[in-house]
């Protein structure tokens, strides 16, 4: 996890927005990839597609929030990728239901997963690359905004959780 | 009726593919086919071959290897079926016969697509491009005539003229003035994408044609003609692709690339004369619907997307071939003297401004003449004129001032003029009959050489 943004001082550098948001595709594939290395009856499945899930919802939330504002002026992408989360949010509600030792959980994983991979490859292959049009010092703004986003959502639902 | 693909049921995917002696089935006889047959198999060819380049493509920046396992089973049978298609093209037809066939493609191809093409701007762009490989077609005849003793209508079988349009030295663009404005994804209709889609694919296959074989001939003139006019596919490549709305994602582009390869054939079974070759668009088509099918599913699947509201609920018919000859003459007459200029438009040859940015590269690359001029001078001083074949006689005769009189302002230095009687024959290092002269036409094996030849009025 990167520092807190109000932690990382006067003169730190900040993340760009773009390196930002494909660090956190790179972590959730791996993560994805972890879960699909484990057994069936690993009773750790289902905590660690809890974090995924956990960890896509935060990412969403913080782009929508801090990100997809600012890129709509120079992306006619925005209105897709809203439509993906929102995609992605629905896939995941039908999925939780399930039972993590039944036959359609591993179907529902890699599901999940195609839906994730193939909303990153259009957002860094697309919006990612729109973006760099608004250049680095409003990108390096837009990354310190979405890392304090993200941490705000994290501490509610830590506090939510307790 | 119309076809609506996504209720059809196709061939099931394992059950495509195919022995290599089903695979490579016999070619057609040069002598026989239906000129637009071979049209066909042509355009289908560069159909399958787009496919094939786009799948790769996406394959290569997918990190989901499910997916890309997806791709490249739909691949491998459609790999299958370019093979079939593209070697129904027999052996004993020469290169230049098959350029003048993909020529004939290119014009009754983007003429049928621009009458029927619903978005003007997407219309203005395929008229544009159509003066442009109606010109490749007369520069070809002439190659054709020299180096085989051919007429270009044993190929095109009189269902298209061979007249200059918009001169070949002309087509040599400035790469931005090239970008077009692309049509808008949500807006669009769906025809539109197919025309666009399948015109770039018809274009990229000729230019990869031209760029691959035009080494085959040992002439200079004919090397160089080639590599002129395959740059000027290039540019075509360029301009058509540009219409494309770059926010389409790389699934909704899958899935229209199905829908595409339905809707060709589609409308090649349709309009099929010869049963046999029928037979196979029928097949071909049965795979596709499974393709589509596949490809759908995919959309929806990942993306939440409805394929029909990407595609449409019909398919068009885009490899219609049908005169086209009134409206292309409409066209030539209209609109030779246009010219690309920069934020996607277009002006007439005496709007240019002096800074006109096309005319750098054309005196870069025409430094040392054109050759597209190079083979009409060579048919001037071997027949006395040019070769023009128009099923209007009037066209013929008004032929070569129109090929001067649409030129740009600045012509290469090599541009053949209106009539042989203008012309003074280039004088030649080696003598006639020397095994050093590069000409054309073999002295030895011409027994007409050096007698002079008939001038103007003596038919063409």
């Amino acid at each position: 996890m990167a520092a807190p943004a109000a932690a990382q001082g006067k003169g730190a550098l900040a993340m760009r927005v773009t390196d930002l948001i494909a660090q956190d595709h790179r972590r959730v594939r791996e993560m994805f990839l972890e879960l699909e290395r484990m057994d069936a009856g690993d009773g750790e499945r289902r905590a660690l597609l809890d974090r995924i899930v956990d960890e896509l919802d935060v990412h969403a939330r913080a782009e929508e929030d801090a990100f997809y504002p600012a890129a709509r002026a120079v992306s006619r992408r925005i209105d897709d990728a809203e439509a993906g989360h929102a995609y992605l949010r629905n896939a995941i509600a039908a999925f939780r239901a399930l039972d993590v030792e039944c036959a359609d959980f591993t179907l529902g994983v890699r599901l999940i997963k195609g839906i994730v991979l193939s909303h990153v490859l259009e957002e860094e292959s697309g919006i990612l690359m729109d973006a760099q049009r608004m250049g680095g010092d409003e990108l390096e703004r837009l990354g310190v905004a979405m890392q304090e986003r993200k941490e705000a959502l994290t501490r509610i639902r830590c506090k939510r959780a307790a | 009726m119309a076809m609506n693909p996504f209720e059809e049921r196709g061939i099931p995917l394992e059950r495509q593919i195919r022995t290599w002696s089903q695979v490579t089935l016999p070619p057609y006889r040069k002598q026989d086919v239906d000129a637009f047959t071979r049209c066909r198999i042509i355009l289908m060819n560069g159909i399958e071959n787009e496919a094939s380049v786009f799948s790769h493509a996406f394959a290569r920046v997918s990190d989901d290897s499910e997916l890309k396992a997806g791709l490249a089973a739909l691949r491998r049978v459609e790999h299958q079926q370019q093979n079939t298609i593209n070697w129904l093209n027999p052996a004993d037809q020469s290169v230049l016969e098959t350029t003048i066939a993909f020529e004939q493609v290119a014009i009754e191809l983007t003429a049928y697509l621009a009458r029927t093409e619903p978005d003007p701007y997407v219309k203005q762009a395929f008229d544009f491009g159509l003066l442009e490989d109606f010109d490749h077609l007369y520069r070809y005849s002439q190659l054709l005539d020299l180096i085989h003793g051919k007429d270009p209508n044993e190929v095109l079988q009189g269902r298209t003229d061979v007249l200059p349009a918009r001169p070949t030295q002309d087509h040599h663009n400035d790469p931005f003035l090239r970008l077009l404005n692309h049509y808008e994804k949500t807006r669009a209709h769906p025809r539109s994408k197919v025309n666009v889609l399948t015109l770039m694919a018809g274009e990229q296959q000729t230019m990869n044609f031209y760029k691959t074989v035009g080494h085959t001939y040992g002439s200079p003139e004919a090397r160089q003609l080639y590599a002129e006019i395959s740059s000027v596919e290039e540019e075509h490549v360029t301009q058509y692709e540009s219409l494309m709305d770059p926010t389409e994602t790389w699934l909704e582009r899958w899935t229209m690339h199905e829908f595409t390869e339905c809707a060709n054939y589609y409308t090649c079974m349709e309009t099929e004369v010869d049963p046999r070759i029928g037979k196979i668009w029928e097949i071909f088509l049965a795979c596709e619907l499974e393709h589509l099918r596949i490809a759908g599913d995919a959309l929806q699947r990942l993306q939440g997307k409805d394929p029909q509201e990407v595609c449409g609920r019909e398919l068009p018919t885009p490899a219609t071939f049908e005169s086209n000859r009134e409206y292309v003459t409409r066209a030539i007459q209209e609109q030779s003297d246009l010219r690309l200029v920069a934020g996607g438009k277009w002006a007439r040859v005496d709007e240019l401004p002096e800074d006109w940015p096309s005319l750098v590269y054309q005196r870069a690359v025409n430094a040392d003449g054109s050759p597209s001029e190079s083979v009409v001078r060579l048919r001037m001083e071997a027949a006395g004129v040019d070769l023009v074949r128009a099923a209007d006689p009037a066209r013929e005769e008004a032929a070569g001032e129109h090929r001067v009189t649409s030129l740009d302002p600045e012509p290469a230095a090599n541009t053949a003029p209106v009539e042989y009687t203008e012309l003074t024959p280039v004088e030649r290092e080696a003598a006639p009959g020397d095994h050093d002269d590069a000409r054309l036409v073999n002295p030895v094996e011409d027994p007409t050489w050096p007698r002079r030849l008939p001038r103007k009025g003596k038919g063409r």
